[in-house]
């Protein structure tokens, strides 16, 4: 579907170019040039106006969306402003009660002091192996039994259904002693991240239920003329979940992708159970390992505030810049569902 | 005579495949859930003879008794009303509160990436110690305290905290939909554009196209956040009883009255969400 422009020839490709620019260019000057055609014509100037202001007010439509969005914005911006503005304070800023949110003089040094107490680029490197491992055992498994639970019908498919709710629906402060028994006793997971990655490979990972669910209500809403007619191919089920199915399930994929990734990337409660011994720590480990060692409020103050600011910013940057990088595929619409309608 | 022997049936090779898709988190289940699911069960209707090792003896249903009946249903509940009175109250409006932002950044909207990226910012710092170190949920509020000087200016004390009170939940409540904005967002993106531009040409404008494209072909996803947030809100580290049963297992080491507690209280939830995604499932709309 998205190799459609393979087999043309350059100068075709090129001409299919030029009309997706000339399109696009009369696009943005359409206001423009209605405004321009009504004022020319020889209607009367009422009419005139009232054209006019037809086309000003299809434009302007999205301006109270946007007072709408910014002003929502700035509740869910806020706090990371105080994070940013508090990571780049010197003790003095910090201690001045006129200073709220942005610092007199910036202040590099805590990111400095911030990056060698986390020893960041060593515990990056292992928070990326685990985070990364665990994402994709995840996606590949959950994506996996949601399409069995979404598309097949067998007996006992609600009862699957019903207990994987179940287990979502469970805090996991409730079963934390007998997993700790269950990992370090019978198992004999120590001071290790399998507890972590390994349940990820069977779908039970960290909120695999709700991954799952999101699956299924994607693949619940392909047509099903879709496996349909790999199957009539000749195509395995298999096949036809791996080459027809996945590929329509793009948008589900990428939201699955970032939310696990982000709920890996903060989880600290679990790990912080099974790995006793910090130094084998992720990321998110040793910045509480970090703001404990600093810890001096002293009087309702925190001397240290910036650089822990500076270290949870340092962080919490990696899955920024991935959700930066996903982000322009997650904006894009899927243009068909692969069906000639 | 031949159908007899056949034992695979077209309908049973595809429940066998079905099966076969759902192995992996069979197997996961025994292997990981079967064992603390049975130990905390054992938990709630026995006694800890050792700790080490967790050795237990049986001691009856006194647990339970005490939590419907008895003295810890003191504690009990109140926490349990209050969850599912909050879970009430927020569901709808969480689910209201994301479907309009979604709705707002979905299409054809100059700049929409941005206020993607900060609508995502809850889900990224909403679970990890950077909240933490903001001072939790309650604390987000630097910017609306001038609101509130104001406020407490102009009125008296209590239509103030009132005010307060029902600004903090509502950014609260902003706060808490970020998961479901983002899978709002992935469902919308899902719809293929074709339907909108069929409907432009029949003539249809953009609340139409919302009531008859967007809203049904967005159905599967607004039942799976609706099931989502009775579930988060269920088991939500800050609701009363969460706090209740950790409190009993972490801090005192009452592990027999936690797991007690723990499994009447998915009994509940369970039964709650349970409810919901029926009177629900209906309301869905799949394509065919």
């Amino acid at each position: 579907m998205r190799n459609r422009f393979k087999n043309l020839t350059d100068d075709e490709k090129r001409y299919i170019e030029q009309q997706k620019a000339a399109a696009k260019s009369v696009k943005k000057k359409w206001a423009f040039r209605r405004i321009m055609t009504a004022l020319q014509s020889d209607m009367s100037n009422s009419k005139k106006l009232m054209v006019i202001a037809k086309i000003l007010f299809i434009k302007l439509r999205v301006v109270p969306k946007y007072f709408i969005l910014i002003a929502l914005s700035i509740i869910f911006i806020a706090p990371f402003f105080y994070m940013i503005g508090h990571s780049l304070m010197g003790t003095q800023d910090i201690l001045n009660p006129s200073i709220r949110w942005l610092p007199r003089s910036f202040n590099f040094a805590n990111y400095i002091y911030a990056y060698q107490a986390l020893d960041y680029q060593r515990y990056l490197i292992r928070t990326l192996w685990i985070v990364g491992l665990s994402v994709a055992g995840q996606m590949f498994f959950c994506s996996f039994v949601a399409y069995g639970i979404a598309r097949i019908k067998f007996k006992l498919r609600g009862v699957i259904f019903a207990l994987i709710l179940f287990i979502l629906i469970v805090p996991p402060q409730t079963l934390v002693v007998p997993n700790y028994m269950l990992y370090s006793d019978v198992l004999e997971w120590r001071n290790s991240f399998l507890p972590i990655i390994v349940p990820c490979f069977f779908a039970m990972g960290l909120n695999g239920g709700l991954i799952i669910f999101v699956f299924r209500q994607f693949y619940k809403g392909l047509p099903a003329e879709l496996e349909n007619a790999a199957l009539i191919d000749g195509v395995s089920v298999f096949g036809a979940y791996f080459r027809v199915i996945i590929p329509n399930a793009m948008p589900a994929v990428l939201i699955n992708s970032i939310l696990c990734l982000v709920w890996h990337w903060n989880n600290s409660f679990e790990p912080s159970i099974y790995i006793r011994d910090v130094t084998l720590g992720t990321l998110t480990m040793q910045l509480r390992e970090v703001q404990n060692r600093l810890s001096s409020a002293f009087d309702g103050i925190d001397f240290n505030a910036g650089i822990k600011m500076a270290a949870t910013m340092l962080v919490l940057l990696p899955i920024v810049v991935i959700f930066l990088a996903l982000q322009g595929r997650f904006m894009k619409n899927m243009a068909s569902t692969g069906l000639a309608n | 005579m031949k159908r007899k022997t056949t034992f695979f049936t077209l309908e049973r090779k595809r429940a066998m495949t079905g099966y076969l898709f759902a192995l992996p988190w069979l197997l996961g289940f025994l292997l990981f859930m079967l064992y603390p699911f049975v130990t905390s069960f054992m938990l709630s209707i026995g006694e800890i003879t050792d700790l080490e090792g967790l050795q237990m003896k049986f001691a009856g249903f006194g647990q339970y008794v005490s939590l419907i009946a008895g003295d810890a249903a003191v504690e009990f509940a109140p926490a349990l009303a209050i969850t599912i009175w909050n879970t009430f109250i927020n569901v709808p409006l969480i689910l209201v509160i994301s479907l309009t932002v979604s709705l707002l950044v979905s299409r054809k909207l100059p700049g929409k990436g941005i206020f993607r990226l900060i609508f995502f910012l809850p889900v990224l710092l909403g679970a990890g110690y950077a909240m933490e170190q903001i001072g939790g949920a309650g604390n987000i509020l630097q910017v609306p305290e001038n609101i509130f000087r104001y406020i407490r200016f102009y009125l008296n004390m209590e239509m103030a905290t009132f005010l307060e009170e029902l600004l903090m939940q509502v950014i609260g409540l902003f706060w808490r939909s970020g998961v479901q904005i983002v899978i709002f967002i992935g469902g919308i993106q899902a719809i293929p554009d074709t339907y909108y531009e069929a409907a432009m040409v029949d003539n249809a404008n953009s609340w139409d196209a919302l009531w008859k494209i967007t809203l049904p072909m967005l159905s599967p996803m607004i039942f799976l956040n609706l099931v989502y947030t009775v579930i988060d809100s269920f088991r939500s580290l800050d609701n009363p009883i969460t706090a209740l049963i950790r409190d009993k297992t972490m801090r005192y080491n009452h592990y027999e009255l936690g797991s007690a507690m723990g499994w009447l209280y998915f009994a509940v939830a369970f039964l709650f969400v349970g409810v919901v995604a029926i009177i629900f499932r209906r309301t869905v709309y799949y394509e065919k």
